[in-house]
């Protein structure tokens, strides 16, 4: 985590909607703050995750062949958000002495109905209740994999949800047609710094 | 933050195998150096016994704490160097001593006897020393006597 929130430190985020493709460059500024460096959109007009990955390729080649910004500075994290139908969301209760690391986790997964071999899954535990992000394995080994072949596998493949009310700025409007997905862009790329 | 790529329960996995061959590797390196590890060499108290005289040996003269005495005496004098001391014959009865001078010839005293052209007297043979008298100022002087192996 330290090492995540150093200063400098610069995080993409791509989120794949059904027809656009929203990304969002945050570095991570001087007193703990996050920048916004460049918001853009490009609409996909196959929805094959081959044609997602080579967007996304082709543009992180484009900021990484800018060799004096990520010279002295690590690598850009990638972080990839897929169409909200791959996703399944859950919240359930959390039973007494549930450790991460043992085989409780699976088991109260298998009791919801779903097959902890068949989801790529992961979750975060609070105090009452235990809320997990799962996808099919096959999906995500297709994307995983369609990334990978392009060299840009991503760091984060995670999931913000649609904000329900949006922040937008209406002197912008004619560049950002889907809203939403810019919001969640920069929520996905600062949920990395922020950890949250 | 949620993501498939690292999730939660994986990381904590490997975090807890991290941890347990780094405690591994320390405690194998521990157990090389406790394995191989030169026993170290403790200095052990020296006990000084006390200095056991004796008693069969005695001075003809009963002053035995004569030399300890003279040596804090304002005496400045040096024994008789212009002799050479060739042998101390313990098994005589008195015991003898076998002097050379500077011209070669070998003299021989027992305790008590002076030697010729001097003021020294020989006081006493002592197993390491010979105790030399000063005739006019009755200093006590000790000359010590190299034993061969």
């Amino acid at each position: 985590m330290l090492l995540k929130r150093k200063r400098g430190a610069v995080a993409i985020a791509f989120v794949v909607g059904e027809a656009w493709l929203t990304i969002a460059e945050v570095v991570m500024a001087a007193r703990q703050s996050t920048q916004v460096n460049m918001l853009c959109q490009r609409p996909i007009h196959t929805h094959s995750s081959m044609s997602v990955a080579q967007l996304i390729s082709s543009h992180l080649v484009k900021k990484t062949a800018k060799k004096s910004k990520y010279f002295f500075s690590s690598r850009p994290v990638v972080l990839v958000q897929w169409p909200e139908r791959y996703y399944r969301e859950l919240t359930l209760q959390r039973p007494p002495k549930l450790t991460l690391t043992g085989n409780g986790l699976a088991a109260l997964l298998a009791d919801a109905g779903f097959n902890p071999k068949e989801w790529r899954w992961d979750v975060q535990v609070n105090q009452g209740h235990c809320q997990f992000l799962l996808m099919k394995l096959t999906d995500y080994h297709e994307i995983y994999h369609a990334l990978q072949e392009h060299r840009c596998p991503p760091d984060v493949i995670g999931w913000t949800p649609r904000p329900d009310t949006l922040q937008f700025n209406f002197s912008h409007s004619g560049a950002w047609p889907d809203i939403a997905a810019t919001q969640q862009a920069v929520h996905l790329a600062v949920q990395y710094f922020t950890g949250h | 933050m949620l993501n498939l790529v690292r999730p939660q329960p994986h990381v904590q996995q490997q975090k807890r195998r991290l941890l347990l061959t780094g405690f591994c590797l320390l405690a194998f390196l521990l157990g090389v150096r406790v394995l191989f590890a030169q026993p170290t060499t403790k200095p052990h108290p020296m006990v000084i016994a006390p200095v056991q005289i004796d008693p069969s040996f005695n001075l003809q003269q009963p002053q035995k704490a004569a030399p300890e005495q003279e040596r804090s005496s304002p005496c400045d004098l040096a024994p008789p160097l212009h002799v050479q001391v060739r042998a101390a014959l313990w098994h005589k009865d008195p015991a003898q001593v076998r002097l050379s001078n500077a011209s070669g010839h070998m003299v021989e005293l027992t305790a008590g006897e002076s030697l010729a052209n001097t003021e020294w007297t020989l006081q006493a043979i002592q197993k390491h020393a010979l105790i030399w008298r000063h005739g006019s100022s009755g200093c006590l002087l000790q000359h010590a006597l190299m034993t061969h192996k």
